[in-house]
């Protein structure tokens, strides 16, 4: 009778229980580990000076200190734990790693910061982290300044305009150490068979015109580049962004360098796609509007996410890609199996209209940072490590890893091991700034070196900054502000795709200046002028 | 020391909390005639007898109870962070009061009616063609007499549950891809023009519920199976006595058995009308079709949890939970009203 109907509803009950029981655990779990020694690390009101009263002496005891960091793959291999055996050996420190999936780091990031037991070294990932400010304003962070003296080698390996994006209250205080990477302008590979196939060639210095761009784009979509007589492929690997929105493909040919000082308008500072003066953006807009329309982009554009648009190029439905150059030698290597003859070449750029080119790095230099709390007890410790990376003595370990163990030196060569593929960890916390050898790993065939050392060198040459510095301004976080972003997004893809036609860019505009926009490029240039000026 | 509390994991236990409540209901509501039963039999047995001749099943209630209170009644205070200005680090107590600001933020928002015309007609479309099939696939299994053939049948159907959103809509994009899908190679093989499906706001919603369906109707048969087989033999027999057709069998014995069934998931279901789930909608959609798919989920997740507002993020969240429990209440009410009983 109800007795099968009750017994089935008791047991949907407990395995949902059980369900529920292993969700709750796994949330918990990082809160529950040991609480680490109390100095101030639950209230974060303690002054961060008084433990550094001494520094002058040479403290030489073993310090062991926690780090928060999101690192990949989520193993440690052996080759990384021999770096940090290396690091501490160099350093008498001991680190003990707390490593998070690296797909919800900033969920556990979050619920480790509400817990109150904070890591002397905590990796933010994006330096306008509400997190980070939060943390930052009620004191859990700690400024570096007084430790940075001691630290040369971060000081000179470390962009002035990395440190400038961290001093968050506008004062001289600096809240972290950037995670530098070398600031470049990428291009786009290119599948060099195709180009072959149809007779087509790069220009000698690697940079081509827009014509030119499009000509290949148009050659890749219709002239059936592949040669298996099916119309099936097309010629920009194209993605949405990290948040699903779309934006024009080419954007530093047509001017679009971010916060840039400006030549007309009311305002200094200017970043052309607000510009009401400038009908920059709009030319970009159009320019990829009719690329989308000729059918030379990747159709499945605006549901493609980026590692989406990758595995097309390499399945051979796209044949230009925008990406670092760096990763040539990979992509070969994982569409050999698919198409055995498979060659590739890179493209440094887009010329603009003056036949140059230049554009915007990305953010200011780094990607993420490591900020030490208030429970650290020897900050000065924890920076001198970080120094010891960028030495003389620490880069080549951060860079291939302990000799020994991922490279030997053969006949004055540095030869890989079979443990340098497995090598990734310590090359994901510091990097100097001015060593393009960094993106050059050991293992590139002899014959891939110099072009890969010509593309890399003018990609990092034609790189500029822009002069917001990755600033958000405080009306970034009006909610009427963030409101219309998505109105913005969404008008910016319709227009794309044609569903909208480009002259409604200056309503839309308008209408952002209105709602909160006025307000961010007029705070963002005090800003820009307050650093500017210094 | 600062409570510790895992937000979106919180939020998934009121919602499901809604349910076990549901679930714990309709039993009490079980044990409630059990219990009018035999205070109607044997009118002078105190209650306290009762319990001492029950006491087992008391005490096997305890740990689910116990389970209840600590990791689904204690974490609701954490709801508070809705009229506050919550900031991570100085924790729920002592985050600022902000009374209503949220919520103010909320109704004005010019979004607001995009997404709750979203919500509730995704929801509608869901419920409208979705709720009839598991029913009807569970009629038609119960009918079916081969018994492996009906298990073989049955396992098929539940295995898409099992299959996340993930893969699932990674299948989708490749069926419907407009470049390399085979549903447009078949289009365009026909001579017609490829469609871009899931750019198109037409289809967009249509999309949503057909996978949907085929993702859930087979696992939603379970208990309607469970509740057919609770019906009593000798109704069919009585009914093939008097010449009732294998159709006149289902619509005046099946049918009629599993109403109460039926009601209660109907209650249930109406309770989640502003909620879509997140992750099939957030894996499909794209900023061309907004306009037809931003929903509560998406919409938090965006303005809410992407910039780090919190507060305003419960605060959808609890308007969320205060619509689904109004409408709970009253469709039970109704439901009461006309005598086809409630969840209470």
């Amino acid at each position: 009778m109800k007795k099968l109907l009750a017994m089935l509803l008791i047991s949907v009950l407990m395995v949902s229980l059980f369900v529920g029981c292993s969700s709750n655990t796994s949330g918990s779990n990082p809160t529950d580990k040991p609480t680490q020694e109390p100095a101030g690390s639950s209230t974060g009101n303690d002054n961060p000076g008084d433990s550094s009263s001494a520094p002058e002496e040479q403290d030489n005891e073993l310090y062991t200190f926690k780090m928060f960091a999101n690192f990949t793959p989520a193993e440690q291999s052996e080759a990384d734990k021999s770096f940090f055996a290396a690091v501490e050996k160099a350093n008498n420190v001991k680190i003990e790693l707390e490593v998070p999936p690296a797909t919800n780091y900033a969920e556990r990031l979050q619920i480790m910061m509400a817990g109150g037991d904070y890591p002397e070294v905590v990796l933010f990932p994006g330096e306008r982290d509400k997190i980070l400010l939060d943390a930052v304003e009620n004191g859990v962070v700690i400024p570096i300044n007084q430790y940075l003296e001691n630290a040369p080698n971060l000081m000179q390996y470390t962009y002035n305009i990395s440190w400038d994006s961290l001093k968050f209250k506008g004062d001289d205080q600096i809240y972290g150490v950037p995670r530098t990477s070398i600031a470049r302008a990428d291009g786009y590979i290119v599948r060099k068979d195709w180009l072959d196939n149809l007779g087509m060639t790069i220009p000698e210095g690697g940079a081509v015109t827009k014509d030119e761009f499009v000509e290949i784009l148009r050659a890749f979509t219709e002239d059936d580049p592949d040669g298996n007589g099916i119309d099936d492929t097309y010629g920009f690997a194209a993605n949405s962004d990290a948040e699903g929105n779309m934006g024009p493909i080419l954007t530093w040919p047509f001017g679009l360098n971010g916060w840039q000082k400006a030549d007309k308008g009311p305002y200094e500072y200017m970043n052309l796609q607000f510009s009401k003066e400038h009908d920059n953006f709009k030319k970009a807009l159009e320019f990829t509007r009719d690329l989308w329309a000729k059918g030379y982009i990747d159709p499945d554009w605006p549901v493609t996410k980026r590692e989406t648009a990758i595995e097309r190029f390499k399945q051979g439905i796209n044949g230009v890609i925008g990406e670092f150059s760096g990763w040539v030698a990979q992509y070969i290597t994982d569409m050999t199996p698919i198409f055995p003859d498979v060659e590739l070449t890179y493209i440094t750029g887009v010329k603009d209209d003056n036949g140059k080119v230049e554009g915007g790095s990305f953010g200011t230099g780094f990607w993420g940072l490591w900020t030490i709390t208030s429970s650290a007890e020897k900050p000065e410790r924890i920076i001198s490590v970080f120094d010891w990376m960028l030495s003389d003595e620490g880069w080549p370990t951060v860079n291939y890893g302990p000799e020994g163990v991922t490279y030997n030196v053969e006949d004055g060569k540095m030869v890989a091991t079979d443990l340098y593929a497995k090598y990734s960890w310590g090359r994901a916390i510091l990097r100097r700034n001015n060593d393009p050898a960094f993106f050059i790993p050991l293992s590139t065939s002899e014959e891939m070196k110099p072009k890969l050392e010509k593309w890399l060198s003018t990609c990092i040459e034609q790189a500029i900054f822009s002069k917001d510095r990755g600033y958000r301004p405080p009306a970034a976080d009006d909610p009427v502000y963030i409101d219309y972003q998505k109105t913005m997004n969404q008008a910016i893809s319709k227009i794309i795709v044609g569903e909208r036609p480009v002259s409604d860019w200056d309503q839309i505009l308008d209408e952002w200046y209105k709602n909160g926009g006025e307000a961010y490029i007029q705070q963002v240039n005090d800003f820009i002028k307050s650093v500017e000026g210094q | 020391m600062i409570p510790k509390v895992n937000l979106d994991r919180f939020f998934l236990r009121i919602g499901s909390c809604t349910i076990y409540l549901g679930v714990m209901g309709s039993m009490s509501a079980i044990n409630a005639k059990r219990l009018q039963e035999l205070q109607t039999t044997k009118p002078k047995k105190k209650f306290q007898s009762y319990f001492l001749a029950n006491k087992w099943l008391y005490i096997m209630l305890i740990p689910g109870l116990t389970f209840l209170f600590i990791f689904h009644y204690i974490p609701m205070y954490g709801i508070i962070i809705a009229f506050k200005d919550f900031n991570v680090v100085k924790g729920i107590f002592n985050s600022p009061w902000v009374g209503l600001e949220n919520f103010k933020y909320l109704f004005k928002s010019k979004d607001f009616y995009i997404i709750l015309r979203n919500s509730v007609s995704i929801s509608l479309l869901r419920m409208f063609w979705g709720f009839p099939v598991p029913i009807i696939l569970a009629l038609m299994l119960n009918e079916v007499r081969h018994i492996h053939y009906k298990k073989t049948i049955q396992t098929i159907l539940y295995i898409p549950h099992f299959i996340s959103w993930v893969v699932i809509v990674g299948i989708i994009y490749n069926f419907l891809s407009p470049s390399t899908g085979i549903v447009n190679y078949i289009i365009k093989s026909l001579g017609g023009e490829a469609i871009a499906f899931l750019q198109d706001e037409r289809y967009f919603r249509s999309i949503l519920v057909i996978s949907d369906i085929w993702k859930e109707s087979g696992w939603g048969t379970i208990i309607y199976l469970a509740a057919i087989s609770g019906i009593d033999e000798c109704l069919y027999e009585a009914a093939i006595i008097d010449g009732a057709t294998r159709l006149q069998r289902i619509r005046y014995v099946t049918i009629p058995g599993i109403a109460s069934t039926i009601i209660v998931l109907l209650i249930l279901r109406s309770g989640s009308i502003l909620r879509n789930g997140f992750e099939q909608i957030f894996l499909m959609y794209s900023p061309l079709v907004y306009d037809v798919a931003d929903v509560f989920e998406t919409y938090t997740y965006r303005v809410g949890l992407r910039e780090g507002r919190f507060s305003y993020a419960t605060a959808v969240g609890m308007f969320q939970s205060l619509v689904g429990l109004i409408l709970i209440w009253t469709t039970n009410r109704l439901s009461r009203k006309f005598g086809e009983g409630g969840l209470w």
